[in-house]
């Protein structure tokens, strides 16, 4: 008979964490287990378990796992404690055979070289020349704007040295797009 | 409640209004406090199993849109940036080194104005104070020549005191002549039961003390008796 699934769907696709260390010997101590959610990424994100501690039936969904992160393909310097995302339905056990194959990083993540620089809105660029005209500044090169990244330890990615060649450059209009498609009918 | 919302809506109905009806009041008022139903309500009962639908959003469109948010907020916050900077460099700004330099100009001058004002007050104040020095030395020696003058006198009286005692002191009952002092104050009997009257005449007793009593004390009087 088949399954006929009701209800609201979800994007989650597995077992909770105590579904599969409660399961298996030795709380799964050594096993590979990973997220379903990321396995969007092209490079591979899983976690191995090393400590399982049970909790209090406050909690029953809940188990508290020491794991070691592998994040795209990166391992984290220090092991991580998962306990309050433990109840998600999202884990999944990778089989002791297939472990090799699943945690092999074929092609690791690259950084990207952000710009530095990027045009002005054309409206504020001409109010800003009309300005220095009137102060009399001369104006020697093209106006640029500074862009602010926002700055964070784990990204990878990094403004562009001074005269580095950026990867990612940034426009005032729409820009470079991955899918065409969507401006088809875009009358100029 | 009821009969006013159906009075309203009857006179809606006949295209007449509430006053004009000739009716009481029927102008329906309905407070709306909260816009929506608190949310501890829970889910309303028609709506229980009611489950929405998904919105499906193609993946190339996704990610196109996330490409878009995410280039416009980083463009915003640089321009956003870049206005707060011109408009802080615009501000009038305070020249450190100017203001530095008045600092210690004024302070110079705060400084020697100082000085001269503790010159003249040290100079006002040693004044002041040989003058309180003097008037205390003259208090002092006043102070040592009465407290001579006072030593002196009762050096005289005492010394006034000593020739009167040594002029009593051949009166006076020693060791040598006690036995003969005895002997006069017993052979001498006084007499004080006496009385005076307003001329200052001395009324002897009247009645002599009595043998008995006298031969008693003499007797009381002499040891080994």
């Amino acid at each position: 008979m088949p399954i006929k699934y009701i209800g609201r769907t979800t994007d989650f696709k597995g077992k909770s964490l105590w579904e599969i260390v409660g399961n298996l010997k030795n709380g799964g101590i050594g096993r590979i287990v990973a997220r379903q959610m990321f396995e969007r990424y092209p490079e591979p994100s899983f976690i191995k378990i090393l400590k399982v501690e049970a909790l209090p039936y406050e909690e029953p969904r809940k188990v508290s796992v020491l794991v070691e992160r592998t994040f795209r393909g990166v391992k984290f310097d220090r092991p991580v404690l998962i306990r309050a995302a433990s109840y998600k339905s999202d884990y999944q056990l990778i089989p002791k055979d297939q472990e090799a194959a699943y945690c092999k990083v074929e092609k690791p993540r690259t950084m990207s070289i952000l710009a530095r620089t990027c045009d002005y809105p054309p409206l504020y660029k001409e109010m800003l020349i009309r300005k220095m005209k009137a102060k009399g500044t001369p104006i020697t090169e093209e106006l640029k704007l500074e862009i602010q990244h926002t700055t964070s330890t784990n990204k990878f990615a990094r403004v562009a040295e001074e005269g580095e060649t950026p990867t990612v450059n940034m426009t005032i209009d729409i820009g470079p797009t991955c899918s065409p498609r969507l401006y088809e009918n875009v009358k100029q | 409640m009821l009969r006013n919302t159906l009075l309203a809506g009857s006179s809606a109905a006949n295209g007449s209004f509430g006053i004009l009806s000739g009716l009481p009041n029927t102008v329906c008022v309905q407070c709306v406090r909260w816009k929506r139903k608190p949310l501890w309500l829970g889910t309303a009962k028609s709506k229980l199993f009611r489950i929405p639908e998904r919105p499906k959003i193609p993946k190339d469109e996704t990610i196109e849109l996330l490409r878009l948010h995410n280039n416009y907020r980083t463009l915003v916050r640089s321009i956003r940036h870049h206005i707060t900077e011109a408009v802080i460099g615009s501000q009038a700004r305070v020249d450190t080194e100017l203001r530095a330099k008045q600092e210690e100009e004024d302070f110079v001058r705060c400084v020697a104005l100082n000085n001269e004002w503790n010159e003249s007050k040290a100079k006002a104040r040693d004044e002041r104070l040989a003058k309180a020095r003097e008037v205390r030395r003259e208090e002092i020696l006043r102070k040592i020549i009465a407290q001579e003058q006072l030593a002196a006198k009762q050096l005289e009286n005492i010394e006034k005191t000593v020739k009167r005692v040594k002029e009593e002191a051949i009166t006076f009952i020693t060791e040598k002549n006690i036995d003969q002092a005895i002997e006069d104050a017993l052979n001498n009997p006084v007499d004080h039961n006496w009385a005076l009257d307003l001329e200052g005449t001395i009324h002897r007793g009247k009645y002599v003390q009595p043998q008995a009593n006298e031969g008693q004390r003499q007797k009381r009087m002499q040891p080994g008796v």
